[in-house]
């Protein structure tokens, strides 16, 4: 019955993909030798005695919780963490656990599918653009994008992750650092993370290929030849911005605007690569495997992956490759999670229904319904959902062992973990699931669960997402007393700040 | 969570706008010829180097195909065809989004900053293997003269046109740049380069602007050649076709149809045709498709490749054989079975793929493939609104609206052993959910008989008896309305249909132009084309002939106001 990860799916050898690793050698310098990354800039900034660094990292998680099982139990600092969010409790001293907010925007795509458009907004605040006109103000109902074309369509604003970034405007490689695990076919209805109206940043669902993207071809002895090449990228880029120019120059005006867009891209990197000099405090190559025949569109293969994506980002955190970095799961639909020795659905579970229970996805829809629920799939689901709460808890671990500065990365990183719906079973986006832990240097104030009224409930003294992202901007220390679409944001969460 | 779009976005509203346009064009006055002829074929397909008349629907019809960068797809097959699989493509070149309707679409293959910075990284990858290899690709010892032999030979394909001077100096500059580390060093960076050059990365078509009208340009004979050879096999133009843009003939339209039915025939197609027909039935993710193996244990990477390979197989011999009709390809009952799909169709294995006749009661076409059976059903059984949605969209262009918010939690309870149709039918009888379910679960009654892997069954797990009874509502005109039985009878209701030709023809415009008919000229120009594919009897060849002979092949509507 549970199956042997990765054999039953295909990829590697479909017509669709080829593999070629013969490069993607993760058994890298062990430990991590010291290596000047040679794209890296100098960190002198810190050693300036400048402001001290601020991290953030976002986790993103498709569908929810079954609520009753995830809401701490207590508020304040005085709470017991639920059966959910129990292997946080090594951590619970520096988690702050936020129940209770609204994601209202949500409600405003009148139309568009459920997971589509809570994703989008998450961390937006905002409605898609289709749906707003051209002086930001939320068009009529009669003339919003049709659910079945909002897929293809993005937020109208930047996400907090990219607002953040953009601030910090750090002297580092990368603004932003995207990964994911699980499936990227469907990315563009999955796209939560955007550094503006319509546009989106991709995400890097392959560790092998974020390895390659950060880490490849190293070495402390001599420069490999790739090692040379990425020494001149700069010069490299140079060359071929230039032909996308002059090429642009001879096109009409369509084309020019695709191969425009791709030129300032180009552009961006070649200043990234421009620079050169030291790495972060705990910085080394890490050392990361994958099975042979992993395969990142197969959730059988979640739980190895994102063992590899968290390490590859705590690292690059670890080496100041980035300030900002995420983390999305993208699997929602047939997840069986058999490394934890659950089958979903388990044709064993008393009463099972195959038409109720026919996968992942659908169990959610009818999970904590009490005419419904069964304490077989109830359990099974709750074990799953626990999985998150183990690969968070293993993020907040790295990130705790991990110097940085003075302290360690927990000490200067706010890490938030959010889901785009509350109950999975309503499938809809209000009573978010949310924890934010570490400390942004002090900024944060630990060890509680802060529940809040909601806003869909209570509409004259509830809370909403966008309370929580501006309160994420006043962590960070700026001063907006707004985030996202202003209708629906109140101001920073009190208790928060 | 079915987060592909489901709209046909090529659907009827182009019909009514188009209508006025379709009689009295050039065509019908032009040589008086019948489609398929070969003679004349469009406004402007003499090839002469005069100007083509005025644009308009009886007048020359230029398309606006957006510039789009290859498919990760076309990516990898331009590298071999580039160093003979001697190199190996990049995993990390970025993959082609395929939430889109077709993967040829410029929007799925997105332009970020993570994007550009991937096919870097792939054109590294690639760079770093070549100095690796050293002569034995390069053919001579890196040096300043090895460096220029490889660019005179190579960049023009890789390109896909003759280099330009300033192309070339680009390239040498690159190289001159790393040889000052080592000659090694110079050809790392020259590959680097080309790889990430506008010219290898997008099928640039910059033709030449029309004295008359500088908003449509008239593509290049090396731009048709990629036209045609992305289109037909998703690679780039062989030494044939090089040689005819070389000699600057392939602006002539019999030639054209010539080297597409070529191309049609060369093993090539299979690939590439396999996967137009896979995005056309909503099959873009197959790496997605997954089963319970508590359900379906024998369901695995194996047999899900031999699904894939059978139906590339069925869709491109239905080019080539003697009956090369799209209602051939909906009703024949003569499919390539081997070992892994032996067990679905209850046969002995052949050893080797065979052609195998199956039983014509059970099975007909292309829908009964066990591909798409398998794709449009769930983890643990059929679906018989999947599959009754894909009917609806994808061969009869209508538009299904997606469930309103909350629609799930109108499901009524079921008991456990209710059957997938028991299951259908109480959606049916929810006033709720009945007006749209009834179009799709209507029509996927007929494929009741095969289950989530394909196979034929009569009765369903729990013992109850499987009627495969549906009943077609509103379908489009020409199609009998009202009850059938079987997924055969239905296939063959379909395959009589103009509307489904017609369709289909609207689905492969669209595929080949990368995106949906806008305006005027390009939906008078779609509906010709389904109007000629229709008189020519749904024949395959003819229509990708009459396409690729079209005005909108080799001229491009740039989009700008005159």
């Amino acid at each position: 019955m549970k199956r042997e990860s990765g054999t039953s799916k295909p990829l590697a050898s479909s017509p669709l993909r080829r593999g070629r690793s013969t490069r993607r050698n993760f058994l890298l310098g062990a430990g991590g030798a010291t290596l000047a990354l040679p794209y890296l800039r100098s960190l002198d900034v810190r050693a300036g005695g400048s402001a001290p660094v601020k991290r953030l990292v976002v986790v993103v998680q498709p569908q929810g919780f079954i609520m009753d099982e995830w809401r701490p139990i207590g508020t304040g600092s005085d709470f017991t963490l639920s059966p959910i969010l129990a292997p946080l409790e090594p951590h619970a001293d520096r988690v702050v656990v936020v129940s209770g907010l609204d994601n209202v925007v949500t409600d405003l795509n009148f139309g568009a599918g459920g997971h589509n458009s809570a994703l989008k907004c998450l961390l937006t605040g905002m409605p898609l653009s289709a749906n707003l006109g051209p002086d930001g103000a939320l068009l009529p109902q009669d003339q919003h994008v049709p659910g079945d074309q909002s897929y293809d369509v993005f937020a109208g604003g930047p996400s907090i992750d990219q607002v953040i970034a953009e601030r910090l405007a750090a002297p580092v490689p990368y603004q932003s650092l995207e990964f994911a695990v699980g499936t990227d076919s469907y990315l563009n209805a999955q796209q939560v993370f955007v550094r503006g109206p319509d546009e989106p940043l991709g995400t890097m669902n392959d560790p092998r290929a974020a390895f390659d993207r950060l880490f490849a071809g190293f070495d402390p002895g001599d420069p490999s030849p790739l090692q040379r090449l990425r020494s001149a990228r700069s010069s490299v880029l140079d060359r071929v911005g230039g032909s996308y120019e002059s090429l642009s120059a001879r096109l009409g005006a369509e084309d020019r605007r695709v191969l425009e867009a791709h030129t300032s891209k180009i552009r961006e990197l070649e200043q990234r690569f421009a620079g050169g000099g030291d790495f972060g405090a705990g910085c080394a190559i890490p050392s990361v495997s994958v099975p042979g025949d992993y395969d990142p569109h197969n959730s059988d293969f979640d739980d190895v992956g994102a063992m590899a994506q968290i390490d590859l980002m705590v690292m690059a955190l670890a080496c100041d490759m980035t300030r900002v970095a995420s983390l999305q799961f993208t699997n929602g639909q047939n997840n069986r999670f058999p490394w934890l020795g659950l089958t979903i659905p388990d044709p064993s579970w008393p009463g099972y229904n195959a038409v109720e229970w026919p996968d992942w996805h659908g169990m959610f829809h009818i999970s904590p319904d009490p005419a419904r629920d069964h304490p077989e799939p109830r359990a099974a689901m709750v074990a799953a959902m626990r999985w998150y709460a183990e690969k968070f808890a293993y993020l907040l671990q790295r990130m705790a062992e991990t110097p940085d500065g003075d302290g360690s990365l927990l000490d200067s990183s706010l890490v938030v973990w959010v889901s785009e719906f509350g109950d999975g079973a309503a499938h809809w986006a209000w009573d978010l699931p949310v924890v934010l832990a570490g400390n942004l240097g002090g900024a944060l104030q630990t060890g509680r669960h802060l529940q809040f009224p909601g806003r869909v409930n209570n509409p004259a003294t509830g809370y909403t997402n966008n309370d929580l992202l501006v309160s994420i901007l006043q962590l960070f220390g700026y001063g907006d007393e707004s985030f996202g679409y202003p209708d629906v944001c109140r101001g920073a969460l009190p208790g928060l700040v | 969570m079915d987060r592909r779009r489901t709209s046909c976005t090529i659907a009827a509203s182009a019909l009514l706008l188009c209508a006025a346009c379709q009689r009295g064009s050039a065509r019908d006055d032009a040589a008086g010829d019948d489609a398929g002829d070969g003679s004349e074929d469009t406004a402007s397909g003499d090839g002469s180097s005069g100007d083509p008349p005025a644009v308009g629907c009886d007048g020359l019809r230029p398309v606006r195909s957006p510039l789009r960068r290859l498919t990760d797809v076309q990516y990898r097959n331009t590298i071999d065809a580039l160093f003979g699989g001697a190199i190996a493509a990049s995993d990390d070149f970025p993959a082609t989004s395929l939430g889109y309707e077709y993967t040829t679409e410029a929007a799925a293959d997105e332009i970020t900053e993570l994007a550009v910075e991937q096919v870097m990284i792939a054109a590294e990858d690639v760079a770093e293997q070549v100095m690796a290899a050293g002569e034995s690709v390069l053919g001579c010892a890196p040096s300043r003269s090895c460096a220029e032999a490889f660019v005179d030979a190579v960049a023009p394909r890789a390109f896909r046109h003759p280099l330009g001077d300033d192309e070339r100096a680009v390239l040498l500059a690159a190289y001159d740049d790393g040889a000052v580390e080592s000659p090694v060093d110079g050809i790392g960076r020259l590959v680097t380069a080309m790889l990430q050059m506008p010219q290898f990365v997008y099928l640039v078509e910059a033709g030449e602007r029309l004295q008359d009208d500088a908003s449509v340009t008239r593509l290049s004979d090396h731009e048709i050649a990629s036209r045609l050879s992305y289109l037909l096999w998703d690679s780039p133009p062989d030494d044939e076709l090089w040689g005819l843009a070389e000699a600057g003939t392939l602006g002539d339209g019999e030639t054209l149809r010539e080297q597409a039915s070529r191309l049609l025939s060369d093993p090539r197609a299979r690939a590439a045709l396999g996967r137009f027909h896979r995005e056309w039935l909503e099959l873009p993710a197959v790496r997605d498709i997954d089963k319970d193996p508590a359900f379906y244990p024998e369901f695995d990477e194996g047999l899900l490749t031999a699904m894939v390979e059978q139906f590339d197989r069925v869709v491109a011999s239905g080019f080539t054989s003697d009956d090369s009709t799209l209602a051939h390809l909906l009703t024949q009952t003569t499919v390539p079975i081997d070992d892994r799909l032996a067990p679905i169709y209850g046969v002995s294995p052949p050893g080797d793929w065979q052609d195998h006749a199956i039983d014509a009661a059970q099975r007909a076409g292309v829908l009964t493939l066990p591909l798409v059976l398998t794709g449009h059903a769930t983890q643990l059984g059929s679906s018989t609104t999947h599959r009754g949605k894909m009917v609806r969209t994808r061969l009869f262009c209508q538009e299904i609206p997606p469930p309103p918010p909350g629609a799930a939690a109108q499901a009524p309870e079921l008991p456990a052993d209710a059957t997938e149709r028991e299951r259908a039918q109480a959606l049916l009888d929810n006033p709720q959910c009945g007006g749209c379910h009834s179009q799709m679960d209507g029509i996927g009654f007929g494929f009741e008989h095969f289950d989530a892997i394909g196979r034929w069954r009569d009765s369903y797990a729990s013992g109850a008896p499987v009627d495969a009874s549906g009943v077609l509502v509103s379908p489009p005109p020409g199609i009998a309305e009202g009850d059938f039985v079987g997924a055969v009878e239905l296939a063959s209701r379909l395959a009589e249909s103009d509307e489904i030709a017609g369709c289909y023809a609207r689905h492969f415009t669209h595929h080949a132009h990368a995106a949906a008919p806008t305006t005027a000229v390009e939906q008078c120009a779609a509906e010709d084309l389904a109007a000629r594919f229709v008189e020519a009897g749904g024949d395959l060849p003819t229509l990708v002939a009459e396409l690729v002979a079209s005005d909108g092949f080799r001229y491009r509507d740039l989009g700008e106001d005159p």
